[in-house]
């Protein structure tokens, strides 16, 4: 069978892209280059041009004619590239996901892109084939590729309808998103008003005396600066990568469509799921907010491409989280934790002689260098920085733990195991009991003596973090959740 | 598995503790040319800051040279035709079973000094995490991961008639 070539649209597409991409640094070689002489600048700024728009504009005319695609009852095959050629055979049968993606300058082409992964550990954090053509072929290879994908023989599967939204991420829900964010800045602006302060006090203007007043008015002006832009960034970016945030089922596919300037739609079947974590930042929490995510396998968690592959839920209200469980995925909603941590010492024991070493090593090497140079005075600033910000640090890892001793637990069923952990930032996986590797028992000689030990568990799943640890909880529930693995 | 379950742990190949003794040496040596290059460099109040940075070397360099020791005293494992068993960490101490059916692949490695001293590394790839066996006899870890091998067609096996 022959290869079907990709439509000629992206041709226009490429070089319409390549054009401005070629345009800033001309425009840049005119800003920054010296002289007075407008001919020479427009020469030098038109070959800068042409040397970097001619080849793209060639790699799009070669990238059409060389690159292809074909969909069989078996398999899909691309082609792509003109120097370093790939071509990629995936059979209908391994394909785990399937995603259309139409950016906000495709959009002008009528194009889009159909991402096709299979799932493979090793290419976790890249699609197998992507196939970019004419919009109305990627849909139509978007409805075939699903629906001979969820066949198990040659039959084709009636195509049923998505069923209504289960979930949609509201505007209120983006406001509340981008404010809670915003709370969190806050505090980085606080700290950096006092950093911008102390420091334009100790080191005054050359030939000034220190002024409080004029350091703290400067503080200001650039703590609610960055305060504001990051507003606005923030109003921004989640309003782009969250428009028409929307989670629909179909038989034992979900799908997940987000995005204004690039419009993704994940689909992936449930089995793929190998847990779901409900996350929430203190801030979030002080409000009763949660937010819900994925750990789809083939997929790398933190994918740049809009909002991550696996959110499931930006922000609800904790709760609402397993009535929207119950509507999406009934099999990881959430139990209450059997078994909670012993101990509150241990969360910070380490943490307080690990905090001293590193005082003494750091007031060891300001010594050693203020005897080096002869500047004593750097003791006294130096010291009071780095044991300031050590000190700073101790006092904040003591009310993580405390709020972490509250919240570390672990609950399990014959299906499944809810493991709770965190401090300011807090986690609670879902994993169904199939998808367990191993658990790991972690102590000391000291904790072992008090029957507290912590636990490591290990899953099934291609993303760079494959384990959950939950810490400071009974000894013997070590050999009660080794019941749960399957030998 | 549970812990009250008897087994008969083994120990490392006691090479082991050359590779890592002279890794830490080597670190160490290079400390310590720092710390002569910085007192020759440096003019000014050298004994004060020979003492100084004579400490902080201590704390940094004593712990290199104990640890191997403590490290491969405290490393055990043992496997059977279900399970791998690994017993390591010197304070935070770490058990773990892996059940043999999970093992995804299987990998030996072998460092220059490993080379040199007839020893390699195991590394247990699950779906999972990666789990290794520091350093055993080249022969030795040859015949492990043909014992794995068989163990995981075994259970595969098992699986395929159960189903």
């Amino acid at each position: 069978m022959k290869m079907k070539r990709l439509s000629k649209k992206i041709i226009g597409y490429r070089i319409f892209l390549g054009f401005f991409i070629s345009l800033f640094p001309a425009l840049l070689v005119i800003i920054m280059m010296e002289t007075s002489e407008k001919a020479v600048l427009i020469l030098v700024s038109l070959a800068v041009f042409v040397l970097l728009f001619f080849p793209q504009v060639l790699f799009a005319i070669l990238y059409q004619k060389y690159s292809g695609y074909l969909l069989t009852e078996k398999e899909v095959i691309s082609i792509r590239g003109v120097l370093f050629r790939k071509k990629s055979n995936l059979l209908l049968s391994k394909i785990h996901a399937v995603n259309k993606k139409q950016g906000l300058f495709q959009k002008l082409f009528s194009l889009a892109s159909l991402h096709i992964d299979s799932g493979s550990t090793n290419t976790a954090a890249l699609e197998e084939v992507v196939i970019e053509t004419d919009e109305k072929e990627i849909d139509r290879l978007y409805e075939l590729i699903k629906t001979g994908h969820t066949s198990s023989s040659a039959e084709v599967m009636q195509e049923v309808e998505f069923k209504d939204t289960l979930f949609h991420f509201s505007g209120k829900g983006k406001f509340s998103y981008i404010l809670l964010n915003a709370i969190s800045f806050l505090l980085f602006s606080i700290i950096l008003f006092f950093l911008i302060s102390i420091v334009y006090y100790i080191f005054p203007d050359e030939g000034q005396a220190p002024n409080l007043m004029e350091g703290i008015m400067l503080a200001g002006y650039v703590s609610c600066g960055a305060l504001l832009l990051f507003l606005i960034g923030e109003a921004l970016a989640v309003c782009f990568k969250y428009h028409h945030f929307e989670v629909k089922k179909k038989a034992e596919e979900l799908e997940i469509s987000y995005g204004l300037f690039v419009r993704v739609k994940n689909t992936f079947k449930l089995s793929r799921i190998r847990a779901v974590e409900i996350t929430s930042t203190f801030f979030q929490r002080l409000f009763g907010f949660v937010a819900v995510k994925l750990q789809v396998i083939g997929y790398v968690d933190g994918q740049e491409n809009g909002a991550a592959i696996g959110v499931l839920i930006p922000l609800c209200r904790r709760k609402d989280v397993n009535q929207h469980l119950q509507e999406i995925l009934p099999d990881y909603c959430t139990l209450n934790p059997e078994f909670k941590s012993k101990s509150y010492f241990p969360f910070i024991s380490y943490w307080l002689m690990f905090t001293g070493i590193l005082l003494l090593v750091f007031n060891l090497i300001l010594w050693g260098a203020a005897i080096a140079i002869s500047r004593y005075d750097i003791l006294f600033y130096g010291g009071l920085w780095i044991d300031g910000i050590l000190l700073f640090c101790l006092i904040g890892k003591c009310i993580s733990a405390l709020l972490e001793k509250s919240y570390t637990g672990i609950g399990y069923d014959t299906d499944k195991i809810v493991l709770y952990r965190g401090g300011f930032h807090q986690e609670c996986s879902i994993i169904k009991l199939k998808n367990l590797i191993s658990i790991e028992d972690v102590t000391t000689v000291h904790r072992k003596k008090k029957g507290i030990h912590s636990y490591v568990v290990h899953y099934r799943t291609n993303a760079f973090k494959n384990e959950v640890k939950v810490h400071m909880l009974e000894e013997n529930l070590y050999d009660e959740l080794q019941k749960l693995i399957q030998y | 598995m549970g812990k009250g379950e008897e087994r008969k742990m083994k120990k490392l190949d006691r090479n082991v503790l050359k590779v890592w003794y002279i890794r830490k040496i080597i670190l160490s040596l290079i400390l310590i040319a720092g710390y002569i290059a910085t007192i020759v460099c440096i003019q000014e109040n050298v004994l004060l800051l020979a003492v100084v940075l004579g400490i902080l070397l201590l704390i940094l360099v004593v712990p290199l040279l104990i640890w191997p020791i403590l490290q491969y005293n405290r490393y055990q494992y043992s496997y059977d035709e279900r399970h791998i068993v690994i017993d390591s960490g010197v304070i935070f101490r770490h058990h773990i079973v892996i059940p043999v059916r999970q093992i995804q692949d299987l990998h030996t490695i072998q460092s220059p000094f490993m080379l040199l001293f007839k020893i390699s590394g195991i590394i247990i790839s699950t779906a999972g995490s990666n789990f290794s066996i520091s350093a055993v006899k080249a022969e030795d870890g040859k015949q492990m991961v043909e014992d794995f091998e068989n163990y995981l067609n075994d259970r595969l096996d098992e699986d395929e008639t159960a189903q």
